[in-house]
């Protein structure tokens, strides 16, 4: 008796000490509260003592190592000093085998008029990638700046290595685009079903509507571009336009790996061969600035302006966030 | 006997759960409460917060110096930290001055001088130009979002700061009052969407910044930006001459990279179709 007594005593104990220890600690944890002022802390040069805090304050030093030689890059999402920062979904571009001041190099063999080939910008093609914050795909982009500044016909694999936002921003200006697009190709299905009775006149009529399509084309590339320069779709901060909000996120005061499209019409060639009228595929994309020209570049003045003409192409010089920097430009 | 036993130890036990479920859901309430009002200390960190961001955007002039330091994680994944000081003269509405040196020993002068927005670089004795068409807050907008200059802690010169930070702050902490400063001075802490941070406002009539402290949270390696204001100053004596600039010999123009972008950007839109139109 004694001994089932005990044993009922032991199970009780056993489950109240269950208990209290299951309804204890939650609450002791939903109270929470208070700062802590563990971890961290001492300046150590050995190591953190960890962490702590209700508020995440970390009172820790960290640790670091001994060496302090230049040749590092300066360039990070901390950098900008911004209340507000893109969320970075990448790693940091770490393409430079050997880490500077300026951004990151992709480019190699490039060479600024007048300096010499130690010039440590010589190398750079992006001068503004921000390595702490740049994605992925702006790296990705910013790894083709000849194709894109060159090329108003461009292709959808040139376009593809556009930033995820900026795609947005074409893909926005597109619907725009592809509008006179569709509507050119009813005009030529049409202008076939015409041709039946009149060759002659529905041949007229296409060539008066390719290049009413050509001049409305013109205008909504413009505009498109116009548009998406001052507010990129996609993310809102991009450029101008009165949209205020995140103006000062990091990505914004982040260099010149523009690389924006600015409209593609994206259409089909006609297959039918009585047709003329090819709908072209043209992807317009924003110049690029270059930190250096790619080659040993002509000196052009023309009305007082200074070009710098390099594998046929004419380029300015411009300041930009990091520093002097080279943008193609349409021929004087 | 033994059934009486059980019985009691069955009624203990769920007596001791239903203890449980009540001690939960009465701190599910409490925790549910406390998200919804925000806590005496949040309460007086937001007061602290816009009582310096009310004092300074309210002044018509003031002058401050910034030690300032940032962590760049590298490749290597080390973090390695410049600094820079900035000397920061604001005339308002539309006059604004920021000398720089940064660690490496270059020198830059940002100037809105209320009809162009200048920056010289002495390191390459290069200085570009753009009109300013608006007050300091349209400016540095613009300045840092489409000429996409570098303008670290830029709302804190607008006089819309106050609606600046209230539209970023998520959450805001006090931390503790310290002494360290030489006079009472209140540490925060917030989070933006994207940033945390903390701030050193000293106490009383002058709530003025002593330092500022933001964590990239989202960035790899969490980087710091840090600066320490020193030499706050509210009424300045500013010469005439303090907000103009004067081109050194042999300084050379040029203009600023995004609006020349613009520039080409357009020029090529509107080409582009005559190059790609019907064949």
């Amino acid at each position: 008796m004694n001994r089932a007594r005990m044993r009922t005593f032991s199970l009780s104990l056993a489950i109240l000490f269950t208990l209290a220890t299951v309804v204890v600690i939650p609450v002791a944890q939903a109270r929470g509260g208070g700062g802590s002022r563990g971890g961290g802390g001492g300046g150590s040069f050995g190591g953190s003592r960890g962490g702590g805090g209700s508020i995440g304050a970390s009172r820790g030093g960290g640790s670091m190592g001994s060496r302090s030689s230049g040749g590092f890059s300066r360039q990070g999402a901390a950098s900008g000093g911004s209340f507000s920062s893109r969320p970075s979904a990448a790693a940091p571009s770490r393409g430079a085998a050997a880490p500077s001041r300026q951004a990151p190099s992709a480019a190699q063999g490039a060479s600024r008029p007048g300096t010499s080939a130690a010039s440590p910008r010589q190398a750079g093609v992006q001068p503004a990638s921000r390595q702490g914050t740049a994605t992925g795909t702006k790296a990705g982009a910013a790894a083709q700046p000849s194709t894109r500044q060159g090329t108003a016909t461009g292709t959808k694999a040139g376009a593809a290595t556009q930033p995820a936002s900026r795609q947005g921003t074409a893909a926005g200006a597109n619907q725009g685009q592809r509008q006179p697009s569709n509507e050119n190709v009813e005009s030529r299905q049409e202008g076939r079903t015409e041709r039946q009775g009149n060759r002659q006149e529905g041949m007229t009529d296409r060539t008066k509507e390719r290049q009413e399509g050509a001049s409305d084309r013109a205008e909504g590339r413009q505009d498109a571009y116009e548009d998406s320069y001052h507010h990129d779709g996609d993310n809102n901060y991009y450029y101008g336009g009165g949209y205020h909000d995140d103006w000062d996120g990091d990505d914004v005061a982040v260099g010149l790996a523009v690389g924006l499209v600015i409209g593609t019409a994206v259409g089909a060639a006609a297959a039918q061969p009585e047709s003329t009228t090819v709908i072209n595929n043209t992807t317009v994309v924003a110049p690029v600035a270059v930190a250096a020209l790619p080659c040993a570049a002509e000196v052009v003045n023309v009305s007082g302006a200074t070009y710098y003409l390099c594998n046929g192409t004419y380029y300015q010089e411009a300041y930009g966030p990091d520093g002097v920097t080279y943008v193609p430009v349409p021929a004087p | 006997m033994k059934n009486r036993m059980t019985t009691g130890v069955s009624v203990v036990v769920c007596a001791l759960l239903a203890l449980q479920v009540g001690v939960s859901v009465a701190a599910d309430q409490a925790a549910a409460v406390a998200a919804a009002a925000p806590s005496e200390e949040s309460v007086r960190a937001r007061q602290v917060l816009d009582a310096m961001a009310q004092y300074l955007s309210s002044a018509d002039e003031f002058s401050v110096e910034l030690l300032a330091g940032y962590e760049v994680v590298q490749e290597s994944g080390q973090k390695i930290e410049f600094g820079e000081r900035r000397d920061v003269s604001v005339s308002r509405p539309d006059k604004l001055k920021i000398e720089t040196v940064r660690s490496d020993g270059s020198e830059n002068l940002t100037l809105f001088d209320s009809k162009q927005i200048t920056l010289y670089d002495a390191d390459t004795n290069v200085y570009a130009t753009a009109p300013q068409t608006a007050g300091i807050d349209e400016s540095v907008i613009r300045f840092v979002r489409d000429l996409r200059m570098r303008l670290p802690l830029a709302p804190l010169v607008m006089k819309t700061l106050p609606a600046e930070l209230a539209r970023r702050v998520q959450s805001i902490d006090y931390v503790e009052t310290t002494g360290l400063y030489g006079e009472p001075t209140h540490h925060i802490a917030g989070r933006t969407a994207t940033v945390d941070f903390e701030m050193w406002i000293t106490d009383g009539k002058k709530p003025l910044l002593r330092r500022v402290a933001l964590t990239y949270r989202e960035a790899e390696g969490h980087p710091r930006f840090w600066a320490d204001f020193s030499d706050w100053d509210l009424d300045p004596d500013f010469r005439k001459s303090a907000f103009s600039f004067a081109p050194p010999s042999g300084a050379k123009s040029m203009p600023f990279a995004m609006e020349l972008i613009r520039l080409a950007g357009a020029a090529a839109a509107a080409k582009a179709p005559a190059a790609g139109e019907a064949r």
